[in-house]
């Protein structure tokens, strides 16, 4: 699958595992957050050799309070938009950037191209454009807009600062 | 006020290409129109009953001449050579086409104006009292704050997404809260502590719409550094927690009542531990660099006028005299006033103003009141520095433009949605109830005999013509595809919010009218003199007496208290 | 004696102009309600609006919307659709620039 990591469009190597299906040995992997939490102590052996990453899939629902402790365990994390104009994932995505996590932040589910914009302010850098759209075109997101009003926690090609600091 | 800088400029032009691309994606069949809607909608774009309509921002009220001509430009030339203005301090072309939208936006960029979070699901135009900076009652000029407010909120990129609209006012007076503060989503007010220290009460949840709220407050003093940091961890609190399942339950209201006031604050306090030492920090340096735009325009030195003012209103020329009474506001600069423009005159919608009276105000404000002008959230204009001793010659061009009638605070001086004559939300027409009561009450001396009454008619319960918090507000209702209108009585959008009550049935079109003035002359009657207002009256006396007014002839048991 | 009858119109407003628009027997596109094909069934028009609504580049959001059949004239039931057909009943400043056609 293709997706948009750090402004490219590149072939996506991870691994998204249905609750039901088998975790496969190697690979990188995302589960969601309830596997997560039912077989922690599986999915933390089989991660532990390196090779075989892990990343969580959580639920737009949840206080990411909840995930702060589990963060240095995921080298990536996905949060689902399971309708693009529901913003919540843009909050947790902040939170948590906020609270040190350093690894992928992807967004998945109905990714449209005008989003892209806010969610790489809240820290996402990697998108699951959907399936029904051209992601060649979703890249053009990112340059539609040079100039921004306030500090944000990824900005990429534009001065971290607010506008009403500027000099 | 403000004025833009090249980055400012460089936002605005991207943003009308921005557009500019969706509308063609939209055109082309690659966006729905399900996917397209809330894109246009952040760009202030409607469909409507007959048309498209494209609401312009005119951020806390501030208009420059310049800025008035250009829309007088759009509305000529993309238009139908008119604008209206709404109770959120902006303007409204009714009759644009698709194609135009960007070619209208890339002429706003040109006079530092622009569309932007003028609908959608985000955070709206910022609003205050049109009388900032000239009040003689206000602790400090809100502009500056409005402003830094603006920036902060434009484009935010985590709350692009709401739950729902998002709607912020400021409010600076000691005395009179002249922007319906009480009843945003977010309501910011500028007081004093204990200390002497300047900061801001913070209210949450208020709004009208379907389930109108008086806002609570959340916290009683927020530091000036932090409004931002404040601000912020609540509308994260609100995105995260708000309703999505449910339209009609997805503003912030429905979350502070749900919750209770207590544990929002606990969550709010809670996340703005995280914020309140963030970027979002204010310097006092960055607030006086800010404060600097809103700087006094270079008023003449000039001796008080009051006295003057005061012998301008028993002018023996008795129209003059009325309006310097009426549309008259006392300045706190001495010699100058703040003069009100009605547009609640003769046969036009509340609110509406022409391209060449657009024109034409603009030379006023450049010859009378330093190029700047103000809307108010009762959808008239002001010009805030007019030196009192030339307030008699603008009154003579006012009135040749029909913009002098004396009746700003009176019972004509109606807030008014467009009703169904225009909006897709609407069940029933309210210009036409509008203009019934004008024609009705066009006695000018009985308006005054009345004083202040506000009456405000929405067309439908989403309630943009703020019926609740009238002191008469009427509601336009569906009854079968007929049009039928709920009379309500006693709200107030001041400081001393509350909340309309309705007294019984709906009234059919050609009854209303008559209802109002029913309770108009039972006001009069039960006043103990004619400095009481109405307000005051009614909740002296309660509602009995108005529901046995409007109701004597019929049974309604439905009322068992009376 | 006159017949009355209930029918049914589809509607919309056209993508580009934004202008109000009824559905004609052909499938194409008319501003005038007169030119309007009524149809006798809400189930006949449920089936054209299916047929329509792929198109919207063309028109957006259309519906299906009840009216009386009143000796070959078809009149709106609701006040929506009466304003929406005559258009604003307040006094406009300037007529419209020209009925755009689909």
């Amino acid at each position: 699958m293709r997706i948009i990591r750090n402004r490219k469009i590149v072939e996506d190597g991870w691994i998204h595992v249905a609750d039901d299906a088998e975790v496969p040995a190697d690979g990188d992997v995302i589960v969601s957050w309830k596997r997560w939490r039912e077989s922690r102590e599986a999915l933390l052996a089989r991660s532990g050799s390196g090779s075989a990453r892990l990343g969580v899939r959580l639920p737009n629902t949840l206080d990411p309070h909840e995930v702060q402790a589990d963060l240095p365990h995921f080298a990536l994390i996905a949060v689902e938009f399971p309708k693009y104009r529901d913003g919540r994932g843009l909050s947790i995505a902040r939170m948590v950037r906020r609270e040190g996590f350093r690894g992928e932040l992807r967004a998945v589910g109905n990714v449209l191209r005008d989003q892209l914009f806010y969610m790489e302010r809240c820290g996402f850098d990697a998108f699951e454009v959907d399936k029904s759209k051209s992601i060649e075109n979703a890249l053009e997101a990112f340059s539609e807009l040079s100039v921004t009003y306030q500090d944000a926690i990824q900005p990429r090609s534009v001065p971290r600062q607010h506008r009403w600091r500027r000099s | 006020m403000y004025r833009y800088d090249e980055y400012d400029r460089t936002l605005v032009r991207e943003r009308a290409a921005q557009l500019r691309g969706q509308i063609a994606r939209r055109v082309s069949g690659e966006l729905t129109e399900d996917e397209f809607k809330p894109l246009r909608l952040q760009n202030g774009l409607y469909l409507q009953l007959h048309a498209y309509m494209l609401r312009i921002a005119i951020p806390y009220g501030m208009l420059a001449s310049t800025q008035l001509r250009k829309l007088a430009h759009i509305a000529r030339t993309y238009d139908r050579g008119y604008g209206h203005f709404t109770t959120r301090q902006n303007i409204q072309f009714n009759w644009p086409e698709l194609e135009d939208v960007p070619n209208i936006l890339d002429e706003l960029a040109d006079v530092e104006m622009h569309a932007i979070q003028t609908s959608g699901n985000c955070i709206r135009n910022i609003t205050t009292d049109h009388l900032a900076g000239v009040a003689r009652d206000e602790l400090e000029d809100p502009r500056p704050f409005c402003e830094i407010t603006r920036q902060w909120s434009t484009f935010h990129p985590e709350f692009a997404f709401l739950p729902r609209k998002f709607k912020i006012a400021f409010t600076a007076g000691r005395e009179v809260d002249r922007a319906a503060m009480l009843y945003h989503d977010i309501g910011v007010r500028i007081v004093e502590n204990a200390a002497g220290e300047r900061g801001f009460s913070i209210y949450a949840g208020g709004g009208m719409g379907r389930t109108p709220v008086i806002a609570k407050e959340i916290r009683e003093f927020v530091p000036r550094e932090h409004l931002l940091s404040y601000m912020e961890a609540i509308l994260r609190v609100y995105n995260r927690l708000g309703r999505r399942d449910n339209i009609f339950k997805a503003r912030i209201k429905i979350l502070v009542n749900e919750t209770g006031i207590e544990r929002f604050r606990e969550m709010v306090e809670a996340e703005w531990q995280e914020t309140r030492e963030s970027t979002l920090r204010l310097a006092e340096g960055e607030i006086q660099e800010m404060a600097k735009f809103f700087a006094p325009p270079s008023y003449e030195s000039l001796s008080p006028s009051d006295a003057l003012l005061a012998e301008l209103r028993r002018s023996p020329n008795a129209d003059f005299a009325r309006w310097a009474r009426n549309n008259v506001v006392l300045h706190k600069q001495p010699g100058y006033s703040v003069a009100m423009l009605s547009l609640k005159a003769s046969d036009t919608p509340p609110g509406d103003l022409s391209d060449s009276q657009m024109d034409a105000v603009a030379d006023l404000a450049d010859r009378y009141s330093f190029g700047e002008l103000r809307v108010t959230h009762t959808q008239n204009l002001v010009l805030a520095d007019v030196k009192t001793t030339e307030l008699e010659k603008l009154w003579h061009e006012l009135r040749a433009l029909d913009l002098a009638t004396a009746n700003v605070g009176r019972l004509t001086d109606q807030i008014c949605c467009p009703g169904l004559d225009f909006c897709n939300l609407a069940n029933a027409r309210s210009i036409p109830i509008a203009e019934e009561i004008r024609h009705r009450f066009d006695d000018l001396d009985y308006l005054d005999d009345l004083g202040d009454v506000s009456l405000k008619i929405s067309g439908c319960i989403n309630a943009c013509g703020h019926h609740h918090v009238g002191n008469i507000g009427i509601l336009g209702i569906d009854k079968r595809g007929i049009e039928h209108y709920q009379l309500l009585v006693g709200g107030s959008s001041g400081y001393d919010a509350s909340i309309g009550k309705i007294l019984g049935h709906a009234f059919p079109r050609e009854e209303i009218v008559g209802a109002v003035e029913k309770v108009l002359k039972l006001y009069v009657r039960l006043r103990e003199s004619e400095d009481e207002p109405f307000l005051d009256t009614f909740r002296r006396v309660g509602e009995k007496p108005f529901r046995d007014t409007l109701y004597s002839n019929e049974l309604y048991a439905d009322h068992p208290q009376s | 004696m006159s017949g009355i009858s209930s029918c049914y119109v589809v509607t919309g407003n056209l993508t580009q102009a934004g202008s109000v628009v009824y559905l004609r027997a052909d499938e194409t596109w008319a501003t005038s309600l007169a030119e309007a094909h009524p149809l006798p069934t809400e189930e006949e028009a449920e089936e054209r609006l299916a047929r329509v609504r792929v198109h919207e580049e063309i028109v957006t959001e259309p519906y299906v919307f009840e009216a009386e059949l009143s000796d070959g004239a078809i009149r709106p039931k609701s006040a929506r659709e009466i304003l929406r057909s005559a258009g604003p009943s307040t006094r406009l400043r300037r007529p419209d620039r020209g009925a755009a056609t689909a």
